[in-house]
């Protein structure tokens, strides 16, 4: 479990300059969850994924993960196994120069013996659907490739979290499917953890519940489902509206009985369906 | 726009051939050994024999002799401006000359045994020539070796023996990790780099920058805008990596697993052997030469 408490951070503490960034926030999760944190540009949300991969300590209250204290010295790389961090620049964040000693990069950091690394990197590449690139360049690979070597670089290590920041940011529309379906595999098949840190709201929906940071604070903690229904909040919280939501929105100013929130594009094709059914007199 | 396209120094061809299975430390000593001997060496007639040692080093690489070659284009004009630069300026026999008509000179007599260094005189002496061939096979030679080497070894392979060989500097406080690790991030981040810079210089074409420009000193006024966003980006990079090194539980050096292990087998051991004798036997014919 990931448990912030009461966490707050501020940049270039006691100068003139000091801007604090978190303030105040507090959340638990849970291993096996799907969280997604959404937030503009200077929420807050990137320095607070920072700390739970323990890059930076909290200047007032404590960050836990699995009990450890991500302030706390002895602990700070079973922490950085625990919680693996991909970040939004592929370029910027592969060390090697070949995707196999990548992925060994992790392992071999925490003195892991080599038949140990090389049966990890097997699984990874597996994990990653990289087979092929083992011995590539990372240069050589397109964005969402390059990504997938970062999340199978981060997956070597075992983590229990995987704490994304931004990472479909830098990505063509493939790529960024790639990376979705990936994260909601690695979720559902291997148990892992996912904290999806994103500005995007079509991705609000991939996770079963959403963090919503504004100006450092946690705004909203809960289902994406009920914070979209409500349209005071998205406003207050300035959030857009998944594009789906939007056609909904227009096909019920025509008049359409489109019923409620629309979260999915299933969800809107079941509904339309529903209605035309019952013109023509059949189920659709 | 394609920078470093055609340099073939620095390149790895991946293969399986003797050399590429040799162990990187023994090729990186014997690489030292041979240029060093090279340089011990005084008739550009003793330079034959490392020349066809790299020659027949290179069938050994699996590489075509061609692409092998093709590395050496970039540094043809070195080759020719060294080799002129001495025959022309070495005293001795002059074998051509040219006196432009204006010349006046001190030694008339040119008929003579060595004349003297004439001002105006262009000449070609048998001497230079010779000091040309010597120091041109000299150049050729280690571009050669060189580019067999980075040829078939990986650049891990490489900063991985430079570690290891550093390792001996230890004791005295050299930090053989860090400088291994520095030198693989900054071959790593070649292509990266060669990208940014590709990505700026179109940026400033497209809104009217000249890079064509006539003189050198014109040319190298247009980089200054390019190199200052490029180090900035450089410097971002940097950071970023930093970051994400460390949030991969980077530690520096100590306790750090390695992939792959350096193995000495029979090829290192024949090939140092046989290196081992053919320097003593260079070293006996210069020897035995220059008593004579």
């Amino acid at each position: 479990m990931i448990e912030a408490n009461n966490v707050s951070y501020y940049y270039q503490k006691d100068s003139p300059d000091e801007h604090k960034a978190v303030s105040g926030v507090s959340f638990k999760i849970e291993k096996g969850e799907f969280v997604v944190m959404l937030g503009h540009n200077g929420s807050g949300k990137s320095t607070l994924s920072r700390m739970m991969n323990a890059l930076i300590a909290p200047s007032e209250g404590t960050m836990l993960v699995d009990g450890l204290d991500v302030s706390d010295e002895e602990d700070i790389y079973e922490v950085r196994r625990k919680a693996g961090m991909v970040f939004q620049n592929p370029d910027s964040q592969i060390v090697c120069a070949t995707v196999e000693e990548e992925i060994a990069f992790g392992p071999g950091n925490l003195g892991m013996p080599r038949d140990e690394i090389i049966g990890r990197i097997d699984e990874s590449l597996k994990l990653m659907n990289l087979e092929k690139y083992r011995t590539a360049s990372p240069g050589r690979l397109s964005g969402g490739q390059k990504q997938r070597v970062a999340i199978a670089s981060v997956l070597a290590m075992k983590p229990d979290y995987i704490i994304l920041d931004e990472p479909t940011s830098m990505l063509d529309p493939i790529g960024r499917n790639q990376i979705l379906g990936t994260l909601r595999r690695l979720n559902r098949e291997e148990g892992i953890a996912i904290i999806l840190v994103t500005q995007r709201m079509r991705e609000a929906f991939e996770g079963d519940r959403i963090l919503v940071m504004k100006k450092g604070e946690l705004v909203y903690d809960g289902e994406p489902g009920k914070l979209f229904a409500d349209r005071k909040r998205t406003a207050a919280y300035s959030l857009g509206m998944p594009e789906i939501e939007l056609i909904s929105e227009k096909l019920r100013k025509k008049g359409v009985n489109m019923g409620g929130f629309c979260p999915s594009v299933e969800e809107a094709a079941d509904r339309i369906a529903a209605i035309y059914g019952r013109k023509l007199g059949k189920s659709l | 726009m394609n920078f470093l396209k055609n340099i073939t120094i620095g390149q790895y061809a991946s293969g399986d051939s003797f050399l590429h299975r040799m162990d990187p430390r023994f090729k990186l000593v014997i690489l030292l050994v041979m240029v060093i001997q090279c340089f011990l060496l005084d008739k550009w007639l003793l330079l034959i024999a490392p020349f066809m040692f790299f020659v027949v080093a290179s069938f050994l690489s699996g590489i075509s002799f061609r692409f092998i070659m093709r590395g050496l284009k970039p540094v043809v004009p070195f080759i020719l401006i060294a080799f002129i630069c001495n025959s022309l300026l070495t005293p001795g026999h002059p074998v051509l000359m040219w006196k432009p008509p204006f010349a006046f000179s001190f030694s008339t007599d040119i008929s003579g045994p060595v004349p003297e260094f004439d001002f105006f005189m262009i000449a070609m002496t048998a001497e230079g020539l010779d000091f040309g061939f010597f120091m041109s096979m000299r150049l050729i030679i280690v571009v050669l070796a060189a580019s067999l080497f980075t040829l078939t070894t990986s650049p891990t392979e490489i900063t991985d023996a430079i570690e290891s060989l550093l390792r001996w500097g230890r004791p005295i406080g050299l930090p053989a990790h860090e400088i291994a690790m520095m030198m693989s991030i900054a071959l790593r981040f070649i292509p990266t780099l060669t990208e940014h810079l590709e990505r700026i210089v179109c940026a400033q074409m497209s809104r009217g920058a000249d890079f064509e420009a006539k003189s050198i000193i014109e040319k190298a006024k247009c980089f200054i805008p390019v190199l200052i966003p490029l180090f900035v980006n450089a410097f971002k990079t940097a950071e970023d990596l930093s970051i994400a090194m460390e949030a991969r539980c980077y530690r520096g050096g100590d306790g750090r697993t390695k992939l792959r292990a350096m193995k000495a087998s029979w090829r290192d051991f024949a090939s140092s052997a046989f290196v081992a004798v053919f320097c003593a036997a260079l070293n006996y014919f210069q020897f035995f030469s220059r008593s004579i």
